[in-house]
């Protein structure tokens, strides 16, 4: 298999990369008081959905569409839920999925914000959240830009994006 | 500072950020505070609250809503002379100039842009009711 065809894709430009870091690191920083540090971003050929729960919002920056993915591990979210709310729930129930659609919501709009400032025009969008498997619709099912991200006691979560092909 | 008896009404459709405004709002002394999950259905509880004699006297919404949108409710009160003077902060995670315009236009109180802590919350509040004060004051 060859090297990935989008890799030059805008949605994986530098300057995208670090708008979607810092809006998870300012999010969670900010409304969970939780230092998140990134690993190494890269690129797959095929979407796989890397956490257990995930918050998925359709990208809208004419003419360039996609999905931005953030997933968790159950630990990790379950303490990041305990880390915003002071709350143990113990189990991804509907309150800690809610959570994750609000900080999807907070980590798109403020790479948005940025990313607008730079001469994209992303549109706003509602999140939609999915426990366990997720299916994106075939056209963007392939390569995918991977940033994780570790916090306390090597925590993980991860941002996907994929393209429309 | 508002007093702690003031009457919030709290409309975002996410729970977490509701519970989490509460959370602040609780802090702060203030637990008076009724939610609802979007514009649609946050407009009729404020006509309903202002019918019944126990009008809501501050309302924090979020922006982007389905339904009715954070900012449609805030055109809906401004457009009613009984809710021209109703102190209203959007919350919201855009933070883009041409929001931000939109909102004072349409007579926005505050604006809070998401991620936020319960520090910033306090001073937009303490703003408003700044606002709110010089007004009254002018029109003694």
């Amino acid at each position: 298999m060859g090297a990935p065809k989008l890799e030059g894709h805008p949605l994986f430009e530098k300057k995208t990369i670090e708008a979607f870091i810092k809006g998870i690191q300012d999010t969670l920083g900010t409304m969970a008081s939780t230092t998140v540090k990134n690993g190494r971003p890269h690129i797959e050929n095929h979407f796989e959905m890397k956490g257990d729960v995930a918050a998925i919002v359709g990208l809208v920056a004419p003419p360039l569409k996609g999905n931005f993915i953030i997933s968790f591990t159950k630990q990790a979210m379950l303490q990041i839920y305990k880390n915003m709310l002071g709350e143990e729930p113990g189990e991804i129930n509907s309150e800690v999925k809610d959570a994750i659609g609000e900080i999807a919501n907070m980590v798109y709009g403020s790479s948005k914000t940025l990313l607008n400032q730079d001469g994209y025009n992303f549109q706003m969008a509602l999140p939609t959240v999915v426990l366990g498997e997720y299916f994106p619709a075939k056209d963007h099912q392939g390569v995918t830009l991977v940033i994780p991200f570790s916090f306390e006691n090597d925590q993980q979560l991860f941002v996907q994006i994929t393209v429309n092909t | 500072m508002f007093p702690k008896e003031t009457k919030f009404l709290v409309i975002d459709d996410f729970a977490t950020m509701r519970k989490i405004i509460k959370k602040v709002l609780s802090e702060l002394g203030y637990t008076n505070v009724t939610e609802a999950d979007d514009g649609a259905t946050g407009w009729p509880l404020i006509q309903q609250a202002h019918a019944s004699n126990e009008p809501f006297q501050f309302v924090i919404s979020d922006w982007n809503m389905p339904q009715m949108q954070g900012i449609d409710l805030l055109k809906h009160c401004r457009a009613d002379a009984r809710f021209k003077a109703l102190p209203f902060m959007l919350v919201t995670a855009e933070s883009e100039q041409k929001q931000i315009l939109e909102a004072a236009k349409a007579g926005v109180s505050n604006y809070v842009v998401k991620p936020f802590n319960s520090v910033t919350l306090k001073q937009k509040l303490e703003q408003v009711y700044a606002k709110v004060s010089t007004s009254t004051a002018k029109a003694a």
